[in-house]
């Protein structure tokens, strides 16, 4: 007999994947439900299921995610709520998948699929898909913890004018506040969006959507007067070329 | 004397001109203009600086000639004085009309984005409604009602503007009550209002994206779940509304997820100016306490 377990952390589409399943292909044995990546993990490893109907946004692991973790003889099955668009990548990846909710008629299509070759898994291009659906995964820092002690506020970026060292901590300047952080101005530097944010002293990064301009002093260094704060950022002659053509 | 007759050339001029330039060519209706406020110009120097109306007719020739060169210069002067008056005022209004457009640009953006709710929480909703009409009818019925609730009052606002804190927080757990439906046991919710507050009104999708972010980015994405807190009370002479979750917390690294963030940082700088604030902490040991700090007049 054919086994499978459903995966869904929204137990309301679990138990009417169950009931449509049962009704399309009721000798099919659905041996166990999990509400997550993980829980799907440890219950295809104690069943061994034939199939698995898997989620992909679930929280902790995502479906796709757990998918490569899967034996390769399992089937899986995608459901999934994403709209057309993610749809043409499903189709590229050569994977199965199914709309939430959930219709009779293409439920058949699929159950007909799994008959038809119960064990033979199509080469599912798990990677591309992932790449595909996937928001662009941002690796730039997009929020800051300031202050110390219980309470931590968070800051993001974009509420940034600039940043200037001062002694071992930097201070992150606001429009309308001033906070002390802990990341260092070479820390920040680096992980912080390099269109967005210029270094233009080595303890000065400023958000380059606030500088409202740039003038050259006798010395060939640059003032930046700002949009939203009224200090003065001077530039360092290593750093003076970003302004040239300005 | 000189000046006179400028004055009154010009006096001429705003009297009569605009009526002559509507007859007649601007440079033909110059003249007459100059005519009558030389010969005004005339008379009024001669009573003011000789006692005499007459005065400046029976002299000789030459002083007449000298009156018409500086008349000539005083109607410049008071000419160009006008005309850079009637400009600053014309970039005033434009200033105005400009900053005017921007906000009826920004009201009609609000507008269009009030109207919408977000078509993944509509799809969601109506699955699980679909999952719910066999299993549990009652539960599918409650969904559908607090889904009605929901865009009905999201069409009002639109149309209104404003809303009471009791309409928001009705709102609040129509939302929160779906997204229950949805999450079962890993959602819990409390909502706190304080009684004072509950008829102030307030404007429209400050609090709610609030929320949207709790559910959506601190408890969603957590495997146990959590909760949900949210505060409405006075603190001196401000309205404090927090929202509180124990979700997985904003990752520093993360993709931007501060869309509704953005949006309700503009609303508050078009509706209160510098006047209201809203903070995001962490909360401990995880999770995120987001504080809106609005002015408020106690009724």
């Amino acid at each position: 007999m054919t086994t499978a377990i459903l995966v869904d952390d929204e137990p309301n589409l679990l138990s009417y994947l169950d009931l449509k399943l049962r009704e399309c292909w009721p000798e099919l044995d659905i041996i166990g439900h999990a509400a997550n990546g993980l829980e799907a993990l440890v219950l295809v490893k104690k069943r061994q299921p034939d199939i698995i109907f898997l989620d992909i946004r679930m929280p902790g692991q995502s479906g796709l995610v757990v998918a490569e973790k899967l034996p390769k003889d399992i089937r899986v099955v995608f459901v999934t709520a994403y709209d057309q668009y993610a749809v043409d990548a499903f189709q590229k990846a050569a994977v199965d998948y199914l709309l939430k909710p959930v219709t009779v008629d293409r439920l058949k299509i699929t159950i007909e699929r799994l008959k038809a070759a119960p064990i033979e898994q199509p080469s599912a291009d798990l990677k591309a898909l992932m790449a595909a659906i996937k928001e662009p995964e941002a690796f730039v820092l997009k929020w800051i913890k300031a202050g110390s002690g219980e309470v931590t506020e968070l800051v993001n970026v974009d509420d940034v004018v600039f940043f200037k060292s001062e002694q071992k901590y930097t201070v992150l300047f606001t429009k309308t506040h001033e906070h002390l952080i802990r990341k260092s101005i070479s820390e920040l530097v680096d992980e912080l969006d390099p269109d967005t944010f210029w270094q233009i002293h080595r303890g000065v990064i400023v958000n380059a959507r606030e500088i409202l301009n740039a003038k050259k002093d006798f010395r060939g260094r640059y003032q930046l007067n700002l949009k939203s704060r009224s200090e003065v950022l001077r530039t360092s002659p290593s750093y003076s070329h970003l302004f040239r053509q300005m | 004397m000189s000046l006179c007759i400028g004055l009154s050339i010009q006096t001429s001029f705003l009297m009569i001109g605009s009526r002559l330039e509507q007859m007649m060519p601007r440079y033909l209706a110059a003249i007459p203009n100059v005519v009558i406020g030389f010969t005004t110009g005339l008379l009024l120097g001669g009573i003011l600086i000789r006692g005499n109306l007459m005065f400046y007719f029976d002299d000789e020739s030459s002083t007449v000639v000298l009156a018409v060169f500086f008349g000539v210069i005083g109607y410049v002067i008071f000419r160009g004085r006008v005309r850079l008056i009637d400009l600053r005022a014309q970039v005033a209004e434009q200033a105005l009309a400009k900053k005017q457009q921007e906000k009826e640009f920004l009201a009609s953006q609000l507008k269009l984005l009030q109207a919408q709710i977000e078509p993944h929480f509509l799809f969601n909703t109506l699955s699980n409604v679909v999952g719910m009409i066999h299993t549990n009818p009652a539960g599918a019925e409650n969904t559908l009602i607090n889904l009605t609730k929901l865009l009905r009052s999201t069409l009002e606002r639109t149309r209104d503007g404003e809303s009471t804190i009791n309409d928001e927080v009705t709102l609040l757990r129509a939302y929160l009550d779906i997204q229950k439906t949805r999450m079962q046991d890993r959602l819990s919710y409390s909502i706190n209002v304080q009684s004072e507050c509950e008829l102030l009104t307030l404007a429209p999708l400050l609090l709610q994206p609030l929320v949207e972010n709790a559910i959506i980015h601190g408890i969603e994405p957590a495997e146990s779940g959590g909760e949900v807190v949210i505060n409405i009370l006075f603190e001196e002479d401000e309205l404090v509304m927090q929202v509180i979750d124990n979700g997985v917390g904003i990752v520093e690294h993360g993709p931007s997820t501060s869309i509704g963030l953005e949006n309700v940082r503009k609303r508050l700088e078009t509706l209160y100016d510098n006047a209201a604030h809203l903070y995001l902490k962490t909360n401990h040991p995880h999770g995120v306490i987001a504080e809106l700090r609005l002015p408020a007049d106690k009724k």
